[in-house]
């Protein structure tokens, strides 16, 4: 799966391996697949911090 | 406006064996670590509620999941390559559930944020469970 033309998330998939995302700063990169292995999450994406919505 | 709702949840959401919930925008670790704190969710990069906030400033996550914000109104205010108004309930890696807030007419679920906020998402995690939390008024 490219990463640049990838499929919408949909039920059934696995979280994205291969890509990091940064947590502080300077950020530690987090592999979030692995980091969700095991674990119940919810999985929340924004269109911005700090956004009014 | 998810966040409020989720932090007021997070008890209900604990109780249903949630080990955390991810907050992701395309923006920096820095303004993510700072709106976090805003939020009241914790002032650390890990640690202060079950909420964490994450960047992907590259947008290669987003990508990754096929929920690019390339609408041409957020785009106008700013919003650029962002990520589309979502969340996903995920056990051990796998997705079992998503809900994308997207209308023709709304397409960064400005308006109508709903199926994405904790009401909603807790109707998947926990089926046929009453969410006994009062949300506050700024949740969707």
């Amino acid at each position: 799966m490219s990463a640049m033309a990838a499929a919408q998330l949909k039920a059934g998939d696995t979280v994205p391996a291969g890509v990091t995302l940064d947590l502080g700063f300077p950020p530690s990169k987090i592999d979030l697949a692995e980091h969700v292995k095991g674990k119940k999450v919810i999985l929340m994406g924004l269109p911005g911090a700090f956004t009014p919505t | 406006m998810q966040i409020p709702g989720y932090l007021a949840a997070q008890d209900a959401l604990k109780a249903q064996g949630i080990d955390e919930i991810v907050v992701y925008c395309v923006n920096d670790g820095a303004v993510m670590t700072a709106w976090r704190k805003d939020q009241g969710c914790g002032d650390e990069a890990i640690g202060g509620s079950l909420l964490k906030f994450y960047g992907d400033p590259t947008g290669a996550f987003t990508r990754a999941c096929g929920l690019v914000l390339d609408h041409p109104g957020p785009t106008y205010k700013g919003l650029i390559m962002r990520t589309r108004r979502h969340a996903a309930y995920v056990v051990d890696g796998v997705v079992r559930a998503v809900e994308i807030s997207e209308k023709p007419d709304d397409p960064a679920g400005d308006d109508f944020p709903e199926s994405s906020c904790v009401e909603s998402m807790f109707k998947h995690i926990a089926p046929g469970v009453a969410l006994d939390v009062k949300l506050p008024e700024a949740d969707c």
